[in-house]
């Protein structure tokens, strides 16, 4: 009997023994969900930052390639065993705040915790404040500019791009830098449609929807005329045609120096640095169209899902990821959404003018939302035939305008 | 030996099968329970679903936001939508050029294959590679060599003064390329089949074929072929479906998104449609339309082969 006691006490310790720290601290384990690893070095620097910090709140980090992160996403929140907190960007943010049910308002707790996002770029607010919610904490965000191969415009006695430049000088200046016996375009025009036609065709206000995006444009003649000189450049060889854009890539083009000016996003500035230095590299604003310049932006950002059931502990995490502190570390890595803290980044590069890149970001704005979203895949079949055929343009674009009208009456 | 009379005995004296009891019924469906709920879970239910799904409208988000349109999704299919008729036309292609071409060439490949010819399990080996590599490993390989500009084979070309044609940007070009390494992939599973047909083919035919005189090309097509006719209808059946069903290799020469949509329609299949509609249109009760269709498709195309299987497979 007295062994047997001795035994169940000891037992009875020893359960305790290896209990007690759990309880003793407390904490609370946050899954957090992000794609990709190419953030790796920010998020290990954010999360240690944050851990150190505070000793309540633990986050657990998953990756997911991007293919398969929003699927992920959309499938594991509505079912309740997805993360508490996550990543989000700008090109679903709209279509999951509509769907609902996926994300959810961070204005109560803001207002709660008396916290506000006024020091963020008003364009990013605009683009996530659309019904006077916020679902999302900005992390970083982007913008577009003119690179250019300074190497290019030397060897032809070129004077480099100004802020003054209208898209008619730039391709004007390609003309003259094109080398076809070097294997030299002057410029490169791509399909794409944020570092495409949306801010060249925006710049002359001729964009496919009205700017309330209900109603779809396409027949205006501006797009035609603007499209044509686009046609235009790709027959005299100014530009590649768009098999090799599309076999290639632009930017590959580029960073061979077979390109003299080609437009990108921010996010590409990193490669092109690298892989051309500040002697070759030059960076410039995107050119103007009829009187204004226009770039696409994007943001992403982080988010907390509706169905978790440790959304207090979520907020302190996400909350955190909008206070200076965070804000600096992550403005190392990618563009900040705070202007005030932008210009960290630009230190990355120096001898190259990335400031264009933030100044960029307040005559930005996101490309499509969901209801144009179909729309925007319509008209870049207008784009495409465009460059690619010898199709009549206004007759495309007519063509377009009604299967653009067709998806708007199925929509209503 | 006094193990078979035994046996031999016991079966002799054997009464029907007696009902069997309870307790072994329940073991029965234990055992197969595991695979039957699997296949109700992650293949029947969502067979059902998308079937329901194909007659509403649904963003594949919110349970809550779907609205049901009758007949719309399949009307809009067969008149308005303009990509149907390219992925009808593309798949189509596609399917009727890889598949008979596969198997032709993994005839060859396993005639040649099945006489102990020297260093012939090498081969086979190699033959068989493709197979157990990854579909997106194998396409960017494909795409490296076949590179106009950096490619191998431009390389080689370049040796014999010829220049390498823009394959992979140009749509045209791009649908051969998917194609060509359709076939390349193919012929190892095929191959296994028909060299298991062509092992059980008895010896003596090729024999009395020779002693009459048959030459090679005789024995080929009046006893070779004739008498694996039921594998090749199996490759055939089989290689129609996943024809129709194609889409890694699409996907990862066309599917980066950073690409014109001319290149995209080149090569647009029918599955890659769906996946189109349901997860970047997030019109999933479209996409379950023309899934809907496609298993139509199929199914009439599987019914019509084995309709005409007695007009050309010998079963002996």
């Amino acid at each position: 009997m007295g062994k047997l006691v001795r035994i169940l006490s000891l037992a009875l310790v020893l359960t305790l023994a290896v209990a007690l720290p759990g309880s003793a601290s407390a904490k609370e384990t946050i899954q957090f969900y992000a794609w990709s690893s190419e953030q790796a070095a920010l998020y290990e620097e954010v999360l240690n930052l944050f851990h150190s910090t505070q000793d309540e709140v633990q986050v657990e980090l998953t990756w997911t390639p991007y293919e398969e992160y929003w699927t992920k996403l959309q499938t594991s929140i509505p079912a309740g065993n997805g993360p508490d907190a996550f990543v989000v960007s700008t090109s679903r943010y709209n279509i999951y705040r509509d769907a609902g049910g996926l994300m959810e308002n961070l204005s109560p707790y803001l207002e709660r915790d008396g916290l506000t996002l006024d020091h963020l770029d008003d364009s990013i607010l605009n683009m996530i404040d659309g019904d006077g919610s916020i679902y999302m904490i900005p992390k970083d965000c982007d913008s577009i500019g003119l690179f250019y191969n300074k190497g290019i415009f030397d060897a032809a006695g070129e004077p480099y791009p100004t802020a003054d430049w209208t898209w008619d000088d730039m391709f004007a200046a390609a003309q003259r830098l094109t080398n076809p016996n070097e294997g030299v375009w002057g410029c490169a025009i791509s399909t794409a449609d944020d570092t495409g036609y949306v801010p060249y065709l925006r710049s002359y206000d001729g964009y496919f929807v009205d700017p309330d995006r209900v109603t779809p444009t396409a027949t205006k003649p501006v797009i035609a005329e603007r499209l044509a000189i686009w046609r235009q450049l790709i027959r005299d060889g100014v530009s590649p045609d768009v098999p090799t854009v599309d076999e290639i890539g632009g930017d590959q083009l580029f960073i061979n120096g077979q390109i003299a000016l080609f437009v990108d996003g921010c996010w590409q500035l990193a490669p092109y640095y690298e892989a051309m230095t500040a002697d070759v590299l030059g960076l410039s604003p995107v050119p103007k169209g009829s009187d204004h310049r226009d770039s696409t932006s994007g943001s992403t950002g982080f988010s907390i899902s509706p169905t978790s059931t440790k959304k207090e502990a979520a907020w302190k995490f996400v909350s955190f990821l909008g206070t200076p502190e965070a804000i600096g570390v992550m403005a190392k890595y990618n563009l900040s959404p705070y202007p005030e803290y932008a210009v960290g980044w630009t230190e990355n590069f120096p001898g190259v003018d990335a400031q264009v890149l933030i100044d960029a970001i307040s005559y930005s704005s996101d490309p499509a939302d969901a209801e144009s979203r179909e729309m925007c895949m319509a008209f870049e079949d207008a784009v495409s035939r465009a460059l690619t055929t010898d199709e009549d343009i206004p007759t495309i674009l007519q063509d377009i305008q009604a299967q653009m009208e067709a998806i708007i009456n199925r929509a209503n | 030996m006094r193990m078979r009379n035994s046996a031999t005995r016991r079966a002799a004296r054997a009464k029907p099968v007696p009902a069997y009891r309870k307790k072994d019924w329940i073991a029965a469906y234990l055992f197969i329970a595991p695979m039957t709920l699997g296949i109700l879970v992650f293949v029947l239910l969502p067979i059902f679903f998308s079937v329901i799904l194909s007659f509403a409208k649904w963003d594949g988000l919110n349970l809550g936001n779907l609205q049901w349109v009758g007949l719309q999704n399949f009307r809009e299919l067969l008149t308005t939508d303009v990509k149907a008729g390219i992925e009808f036309r593309n798949t189509l292609f596609y399917t009727f050029i890889s598949v008979p071409l596969t198997i032709a060439v993994s005839c060859v490949v396993s005639v040649a294959l099945v006489r102990e010819v020297k260093y012939a399990s090498v081969f086979r080996c190699i033959y068989y590679l493709p197979n157990v590599t990854m579909p997106v490993a194998v396409a960017l390989v494909w795409a490296w060599m076949f590179n106009s500009q950096y490619g191998l084979i431009k390389q080689l070309l370049s040796y014999a003064g010829i220049v390498m044609p823009n394959v992979l940007g140009n749509p045209s070009n791009l649908m051969y390329m998917v194609i060509l390494v359709t076939v390349w992939k193919g012929i190892g599973a095929n191959m296994i089949i028909l060299i298991a047909g062509l092992q059980g083919i008895p010896q003596e035919y090729y024999e009395s074929a020779e002693i009459d005189g048959a030459d090679a090309m005789a024995r080929f097509f009046k006893i070779t072929l004739p008498l694996i006719t039921p594998s090749v209808f199996f490759l055939t059946v089989t290689g129609l479906m996943s024809g129709f069903k194609s889409f890694d290799l699409v996907y990862t020469f066309a599917g980066s998104g950073a690409i014109s949509t001319t290149l995209v329609d080149g090569v647009r299949t029918m599955v890659f449609g769906i996946y189109k509609s349901a997860f970047q249109d997030m019109r999933m009760g479209f996409a379950s339309a023309k899934a809907i269709a496609l298993f139509a498709m199929i199914m009439a195309v599987t019914l019509i082969q084995f309709g005409a299987q007695k007009r050309w497979v010998h079963y002996d």
